[in-house]
C-alpha cells in the first residue's frame, strides 16, 4: 500500500517536468497548456490531419472526431492556425499518444524567424539534457526540407520516389531517376554528401550554409557526431526548414526531435520524448 | 564491429553461391563452415543467422546494423528500415497456383496475407484469404482453398503436389536493409561491407 502511495519514480518524473518548465520560464518562455483531447471537424481536416489519423487514438462522438494529442508541435500548429498567440516563446510538458502507446514530451517553441534566437533555444534544450536529463545526446542527424524540392523539382511529389527516398534505396532511386546525381551520392559517407551536393547543385548554396550554421550550434553544444541527412522528407507539411534528431548512447530512436516550421509565421520547436 | 542479420536456409545458400562466384570476402569461409551455429564472428563482422521473417525486426530494433532478407518479407511486413540495395541473388517469384484452372479463385491460402490482398485488390477481385504458416500447397490439394499464393523458385514443390502455376506474380530477390540510425553512425562499415559484396 505504501509503495502505491509513494512512488519515487513518479515523483522524479513530476519533478523533472517542473524543473524543465521552470528552467525555460527563467529564460523568458511562457508556460502553456493545451487539451489532451483534440477535436476535428470531418469537413475541415487537412491532408496533414488525415495522414496522422491512422497513428492516433480516435473516437467519434456527436458527429465530431476526437483524438488524443499525438505531438505537441502538431497541437500548437493547429492552435496557431486558429487563434492568435501573444507569447514569443513557449514551453510545455505533457503526454502524447502514438499507435496505442503513451509517451511524455517536454518541449519548447520559439515563434520567431530569427535563426540566432532559434539556435539559442536549441542550445538551452541540449544544455538542460546534459545537466538534468541523463546526459548529452551522443549523435545528431540534421536535414533541411528545402533541399530535395530544389534538387528534384516536381518529381519530389511522385509516391515511388518518396518511398525510395524514405528508405534511402540506392537501387530504387537509380531505377527511378536514371543518371540523376542523387542516387550516386547515397553511396558516399553522409559527411561527404553535402560537399558533393554543393558542387553538383550550386543553387542550393544558401540552404547548405544554413545547415552548416545549425551543425555548428550542435557541435558547440557538445554533441560529438553530427550527420547530415540529404534524403529526409517532412512528416507534416508545415515543417519547411531545418529538422534535427538527437540520439542518446546506444539508442536507435531519437530522444529529442524538432525543427523549423511555418504556422502563420516562421517558428522553431523541439521536444524531448521519454 | 558491425552486426548483420542473415536469413537462414535457401537465401543463405544463394548468398554463399553468389560469394563463391564473385570473389571470396575474408569472412566467407567462416560463414560457409557454420553448421547449426546461430552466431558467427569473423573479420570484425558478427553474423546473426535468423529466420527470414525476423531479419527486419533485428535491424529495426538496432540489434543488427544491416540485414539480408527477401523482398517477399519486406513486401509483407513493411518494416521501418532503410532498404538500401537490391542484391543479385535469391531470385524467385510470387505465383498463384492451383490444382485446376478456374475462371475465378475465390479462396486463397497463403503465408503472405498483405501481399495477396494487394494483388487481388489491384485486379479488383474480392477473395477470402486464409492465413497459413507453412505447407501452403496442402490447402489447394485437399480443397481448403481454390488456389495458393506462394514463393516459387524451381516449381518442383508445386509439381510434386499436383499443382500448377497459373499466374506469375511479382519477382523476388534479396535486399540489403539497414537500421535507420546505423545508416549514419556506421556508414563507413556499411559501405565497406557493400564493397565486399561487389554489387553493381
Amino acid at each position: 500500500m505504501t509503495s502505491f502511495i509513494y512512488n519515487p519514480a513518479l515523483i522524479r518524473q513530476k519533478q523533472m517536468e517542473i524543473e524543465f518548465l521552470s528552467f525555460f520560464h527563467g529564460h523568458g518562455f511562457d508556460i502553456i497548456d493545451l487539451p489532451v483531447v483534440e477535436s476535428f471537424d470531418w469537413h475541415g481536416m487537412t491532408e496533414d490531419d488525415l495522414r496522422l489519423m491512422p497513428q492516433r487514438e480516435t473516437w467519434i462522438q456527436d458527429g465530431t472526431v476526437h483524438a488524443l494529442r499525438h505531438d505537441w508541435t502538431n497541437s500548437i500548429v493547429r492552435y496557431l492556425n486558429k487563434y492568435k498567440i501573444d507569447a514569443e516563446r513557449a514551453v510545455y510538458s505533457g503526454p502524447v499518444f502514438h499507435s496505442g502507446n503513451e509517451t511524455k514530451q517536454l518541449g519548447m517553441e520559439v515563434f520567431s524567424d530569427r535563426t540566432p534566437e532559434q539556435q539559442e533555444s536549441l542550445g538551452l534544450l541540449i544544455g538542460f539534457m546534459d545537466d538534468r536529463f541523463g546526459g548529452l545526446p551522443k549523435t545528431a542527424v540534421i536535414s533541411h526540407y528545402a533541399l530535395l524540392p530544389t534538387i528534384l523539382g516536381e518529381r519530389i511529389l511522385e509516391p515511388a520516389i518518396r518511398r525510395a527516398l524514405s528508405q534511402r534505396s540506392e537501387s530504387a532511386l537509380k531505377q527511378l531517376l536514371g543518371d540523376h546525381p542523387l542516387p550516386a551520392l547515397l553511396g558516399d559517407r553522409p559527411e561527404a554528401q553535402v560537399h558533393k551536393l554543393r558542387s553538383e547543385f550550386p543553387e542550393i548554396g544558401p540552404v547548405l550554409e544554413e545547415l552548416t550554421g545549425w551543425e555548428e550550434t550542435l557541435r558547440q553544444s557538445g554533441i560529438e557526431a553530427v550527420y547530415p541527412d540529404i534524403t529526409a522528407l517532412p512528416s507534416q507539411s508545415y515543417y519547411d526548414g531545418v529538422f534535427i534528431r538527437l540520439y542518446g548512447e546506444g539508442r536507435t530512436a531519437p530522444v529529442a526531435s524538432g525543427g523549423q516550421y511555418t504556422a502563420r509565421k516562421k517558428a522553431f520547436g523541439m521536444g524531448i520524448f521519454y | 564491429m558491425i552486426t548483420i542479420a542473415l536469413s537462414k536456409g535457401r537465401l543463405l545458400k544463394s548468398f554463399l553461391d553468389y560469394l563463391e562466384q564473385n570473389g571470396h570476402p575474408r569472412w566467407h569461409g567462416a560463414l560457409k563452415a557454420a553448421q547449426r551455429e546461430l552466431l558467427v564472428e569473423a573479420e570484425g563482422i558478427r553474423f546473426l543467422l535468423v529466420k527470414g521473417d525476423d531479419v527486419p525486426t533485428y535491424v529495426e530494433e538496432g540489434i543488427a546494423e544491416l540485414g539480408i532478407t527477401g523482398s517477399d518479407i519486406l513486401a509483407e511486413y513493411g518494416a521501418d528500415v532503410n532498404e538500401l540495395l537490391e542484391l543479385p541473388f535469391g531470385h524467385c517469384h510470387f505465383a498463384l497456383a492451383s490444382k485446376e484452372e478456374l475462371p475465378d479463385y475465390r479462396t486463397i491460402a497463403t503465408k503472405y496475407v498483405n501481399y495477396s490482398r494487394s494483388v487481388f485488390d489491384r485486379s479488383e477481385k474480392p477473395v477470402k484469404i486464409i492465413k497459413l504458416n507453412g505447407s501452403v500447397e496442402l490447402a489447394a490439394v485437399i480443397g481448403m482453398a481454390d488456389a495458393i499464393v506462394d514463393i516459387v523458385q524451381s516449381g518442383d514443390t508445386l509439381r510434386m503436389n499436383g499443382l500448377e502455376e497459373r499466374v506469375r506474380l511479382d519477382p523476388i530477390n534479396a535486399r540489403l536493409i539497414a537500421n535507420k540510425h546505423a545508416f549514419f553512425t556506421k556508414s563507413a562499415e556499411i559501405r565497406a561491407f557493400i564493397n565486399e559484396l561487389r554489387v553493381g
